[in-house]
C-alpha cells in the first residue's frame, strides 16, 4: 500500500524534509489565497452565476418560510454551494456577483487544501507539495476557480471525498498493517467521512460516485486479500458494515438537508435527479470542435480526451503518462509476484478516468470543452505530483534528479507566465502542441462562459468616452450581442440599453464573445475594439451606426 | 523546551496549516465590511397606484432598473410598474472641481443640486440620457433626484470624478477630496461631518 505519511520508519532527515515540504505547501496555499483575493475584482461573471444566485435565494426562502415557499425549487441541481453563498450575501458588503466570486474562491481554496492532503497521504509531503503545484499550473482550472459555481465546488468535494475513501481503504482495510480483517474506523472518522461525501453530493448528485468508489474498492481490497491469503471469506467485511452504513447515512442526510427537492421527496427526488443527470438530453448547445459546429448531442467519443490533451500543460501530460506507466508496471509486478497492489493510487486512476470513459461510452451531452469535467483536474494533478515525487525519490540527488527539478522549475515559470499573460481569462489556455490559444481559438471553444464581457464593456465605455465626451454625456447607447442579456445589463451603466439580437436593427453597438462563432457575425461592420489574449480574439465590439445594410451572418456549419 | 515547543509548532503547522490558508478570505471579507462606507443615498419610494405602503431606506448607489422579470437579483422595493421616488445625499467637496454628471431615466426625473435644478428629463419614451459638466465649489452640496416612472422604470445618476467614464454615484466610488455622506433623513439637509 502506497502510504508513506505517518510512517514510523521515517528517518530524521526525511522527517525534516517532509516538514519543509509541508511548510512550503502551506506557504504556497497562503500565497495563492492572497493572489486570488488581490485579483478577485478582475474576473467577470459567467452565465452560470445569476441562475445559481437566484436558486440560492429560493432555497433560503424555502427554509426561512418553514418549508412552505416551494416556488421553482423542484430542480435537479443540489444547492449546497448556492445556499452557502445566499447566507454570506446576508452579511457581505459586496454585491451579489462579487460575493459569489468570493465564495467560489473560498471553496476552490478548500479544493487546493484537499489536493495537498490527498497528495501528501499518497506520496508524502513532497508529493503533496507537487500536487498543489501541478494543479495551480493548469490555467483552465485556475481561471475557473473565481467564477464557476458548479464545477470547481464539485471538484473540491470530489477530491476531499477521494481523500477519505483512500484513508478508509489504506488505514482500515484488511491489507493495512497488521493484516487481517477490515477494522472499524473511529467514529470521528466515520462522521467526517459522511460529512465530506455529503458535501460532495450537495454540489452535484454525481458526488454519489464517491460512495460507489468506496464500495468498489472495499470489494477490490477483499479480493486482493483473498489473492494474498490474508483473509478468507466475506465475513472479513463485517466490522465495517455498520460504519459504512452510518457514513452513507450521514452523507445522504446532509445532502437532503441542503437540497429542498430531496427534502420534499428524500428517496425519489435524488433518484430522479440522478436519472436526469445521467440521461441529460434537454439542452442542446452547439459546440465548436475541430473547426466544426456540432450539436452537443452528437460530439464524437474523443471530444473530452481531445480537450484534455490540448488544455493540460505538456509537462503535466508527460508526468501523468509516466505515472500511469509506472503504476502499470508496479501493478503487473504485484500481481505476478503476489505482492500488494497500490490500491489507493489505483483509486485515483479510476477516479480520473472512469467518468470521462463513461461519458464517451454513453455518448453524453457535452459542450463548453472540458468544463463539466474540471473535477478530474485534482486527481490528475495528484497523479502527476505523486509520480514526480516517486521519480525524485528513485534518483535521490543524482544528476537526473537535478535535471528533473530544473524541468519542474521551468514548467512552473512557464505556466506562471501563461497565467499572468492570460489574466483574467486563464480558462482559454491551450498548450503549445495545439498551436497555442491563437490557433486553437479557430477550432475549439475558448471564451464560452461570458466572463470576458466585463473587460469588453469596460473597454467599450472607455473607448466611447475618450472619443467624444460631450456626445457620451447625452447619448443612450443601444447594445446587442450574443449570450445572456445580463452580460450587458450587469456590466454596463444605464446609459447603455440592451436589445436582443432579434431587434438588432435598433442597436448601435454589437458586442460579443467567442461562443457560437459570434465573432464571425456582422464582420462587415466597423470594429470598435477587441479583447485578445495570446493573439486569440476573445471578444469584439462593432459599430452598427453607419448606413451599411445590417444582415445577420449565420456561421457556416 | 524552546526547541520542543518550536518543533511542536512546526508539526501543528504542517498538520493544520492548510486551514490557515483559508483565513485570508474571511479576514478580507471582514476588512471590506470595515472599510465599506455607509450607504449614503436616502431613498423614498411611493407607489403611484396607492399612497401606501411607502418604502424608505438608505442605498449605496443610485442606479436602478426594475424589469419585474426573473433576471432581477434584488427585487424592486415597490411595484416597479408604477413608482415615484426621491433620492437624497450630501457631497463634500474640498476644492473647486469640474465633474461630468449624467442623469439617465425612462420616465420623468430631475437632478437638483442645492435647490437648483441642474438636469431634467420629462416624460421620456424609452431611456434618455442627459448630462453636462458641473463646476462644484468647495463645501457641502445637497444632491436630490426626483423620479416618476411607469413600465420598466430606470433611473441612474452617473458621474466621473477621475477622468474615467461616468459610473453610478455610489458611496465608495468618489475621488480623493470628494466624499458622499448621509443626508439627515428628518430634515433632508446636509451638515458637514
Amino acid at each position: 500500500m502506497e502510504v508513506t505519511s505517518g510512517s514510523n520508519a521515517m528517518t530524521a532527515g526525511r522527517r525534516s524534509s517532509a516538514l519543509s515540504f509541508d511548510h512550503a505547501s502551506v506557504a504556497l496555499l497562503v500565497c495563492t489565497a492572497c493572489a486570488m483575493l488581490a485579483t478577485l475584482g478582475d474576473y467577470g461573471f459567467t452565465y452560470d452565476e445569476p441562475p445559481h444566485i437566484r436558486y440560492g435565494e429560493r432555497i433560503l426562502r424555502f427554509y426561512a418560510s418553514g418549508f412552505t415557499e416551494r416556488g421553482s425549487i423542484n430542480t435537479s441541481y443540489v444547492g449546497g454551494f448556492d445556499l452557502l453563498a445566499a447566507l454570506v450575501r446576508r452579511i457581505s458588503p459586496l454585491n451579489a456577483l462579487e460575493t459569489n466570486h468570493l465564495i467560489c474562491v473560498f471553496v476552490a481554496q478548500c479544493g487546493l487544501i484537499g489536493t495537498w492532503k490527498l497528495g501528501s497521504f499518497l506520496g508524502g509531503a513532497r508529493a503533496g507539495f507537487f500536487s498543489v503545484l501541478f494543479l495551480l499550473s493548469i490555467p483552465v482550472y485556475y481561471g475557473h476557480q473565481f467564477n464557476n459555481p458548479k464545477d470547481v465546488p464539485f471538484a473540491a468535494g470530489y477530491v476531499w471525498g477521494l481523500y477519505y475513501v483512500a484513508q478508509w481503504i489504506a488505514l482500515y482495510g484488511p491489507v493495512a498493517a497488521p493484516p487481517g480483517n477490515f477494522r472499524a474506523p473511529p467514529w470521528s472518522f466515520i462522521i467526517r467521512c459522511g460529512l465530506v461525501l455529503g458535501l460532495g453530493m450537495s454540489v452535484r448528485i454525481g458526488g454519489a460516485l464517491l460512495i460507489a468508489y468506496l464500495a468498489l474498492f472495499i470489494c477490490v481490497a477483499l479480493v486482493e486479500c483473498k489473492r494474498l491469503n490474508i483473509v478468507h471469506g466475506w465475513t472479513a467485511i463485517r466490522p465495517i458494515a455498520l460504519p459504512l452504513a452510518v457514513a452513507v447515512g450521514v452523507s445522504w442526510l446532509l445532502m437532503v438537508l441542503l437540497w429542498p427537492k430531496a427534502m420534499l421527496s428524500p428517496f425519489k427526488g435524488p433518484a430522479k435527479a440522478a436519472e436526469v443527470v445521467t440521461h441529460f438530453q434537454s439542452f442542446d448547445s452547439p459546440t465548436l470542435f475541430e473547426g466544426r459546429m456540432l450539436s452537443s448531442h452528437k460530439v464524437p467519443w474523443y471530444y473530452l480526451p481531445t480537450y484534455f490533451i490540448r488544455q493540460l500543460p505538456e509537462f503535466a501530460i508527460i508526468c501523468l503518462l509516466g505515472t500511469l506507466g509506472w503504476l502499470g508496471v508496479r501493478s503487473y509486478r504485484a500481481i505476478t509476484r503476489r505482492q500488494q497492489l497500490p490500491l489507493t493510487l489505483l483509486l485515483l486512476v479510476v477516479a480520473a478516468f472512469l467518468p470521462p470513459t463513461y461519458a464517451a461510452l454513453r455518448h453524453s451531452v457535452l459542450y463548453d470543452g472540458l468544463r463539466h469535467f474540471l473535477f478530474l483536474m485534482p486527481p490528475i494533478a495528484i497523479l502527476c505530483g505523486v509520480g514526480f515525487s516517486a521519480v525524485l525519490r528513485r534518483y535521490k540527488s543524482g544528476p537526473i534528479a537535478h535535471a528533473l527539478v530544473a524541468c519542474l522549475a521551468l514548467f512552473v515559470i512557464d505556466q506562471t507566465y501563461a497565467l499572468v499573460r492570460l489574466h483574467p481569462h486563464q480558462h482559454v489556455f491551450f498548450n503549445r502542441t495545439s498551436g497555442g490559444t491563437k490557433q486553437a481559438a479557430k477550432r475549439f471553444e475558448t471564451e464560452y462562459y461570458g466572463s470576458v464581457y466585463r473587460e469588453l464593456t469596460t473597454d467599450l465605455q472607455a473607448h466611447l468616452w475618450t472619443k467624444d465626451k460631450d456626445r457620451y454625456l447625452n447619448t443612450t447607447h443601444t447594445v446587442t450581442g450574443c449570450g445572456s442579456k445580463l452580460f450587458f445589463t450587469e456590466n454596463l451603466p444605464l446609459n447603455f440599453q440592451y436589445t436582443s439580437m432579434r431587434d438588432i436593427k435598433h442597436a448601435d453597438i454589437f458586442a460579443t464573445y467567442a461562443r457560437d462563432r459570434c465573432l464571425e457575425r456582422l464582420k462587415d461592420r466597423p470594429e470598435l475594439l477587441r479583447v485578445e489574449r495570446d493573439g486569440a480574439t476573445l471578444a469584439i465590439a462593432r459599430s452598427l451606426t453607419n448606413d451599411v445594410v445590417r444582415t445577420k451572418q449565420r456561421p457556416t456549419k | 523546551v524552546t526547541e520542543s515547543l518550536g518543533a511542536s509548532l512546526l508539526k501543528a503547522l504542517s498538520r493544520y496549516g492548510g486551514w490557515v490558508s483559508l483565513l485570508p478570505i474571511p479576514l478580507w471579507l471582514l476588512w471590506r465590511m470595515a472599510i465599506e462606507p455607509t450607504a449614503a443615498w436616502h431613498a423614498h419610494y411611493v407607489p403611484n397606484a396607492a399612497a401606501e405602503p411607502t418604502v424608505t431606506r438608505f442605498e449605496s448607489a443610485l442606479s436602478h432598473y426594475w424589469t419585474g422579470t426573473k433576471d432581477m437579483i434584488e427585487p424592486a422595493p415597490v411595484d416597479p410598474a408604477n413608482v415615484t421616488a426621491s433620492f437624497n445625499a450630501c457631497m463634500s467637496v474640498a476644492e473647486t472641481v469640474e465633474v461630468p454628471l449624467m442623469l439617465v431615466t425612462s420616465g420623468t426625473a430631475r437632478l437638483i443640486v442645492d435647490d437648483q435644478t441642474w438636469l431634467e428629463v420629462k416624460d421620456a419614451e424609452g431611456r434618455v440620457t442627459r448630462g453636462k459638466n458641473a463646476a462644484l465649489t468647495p463645501g457641502v452640496h445637497h444632491l436630490r433626484v426626483e423620479f416618476t416612472g411607469r413600465s420598466r422604470p430606470a433611473i441612474a445618476l452617473l458621474a466621473s470624478f477621475d477622468g474615467t467614464p461616468p459610473r453610478p454615484v455610489g458611496s465608495g466610488k468618489l475621488a480623493t477630496g470628494i466624499r458622499l455622506f448621509r443626508v439627515d433623513p428628518k430634515s433632508m439637509t446636509c451638515a458637514m461631518r
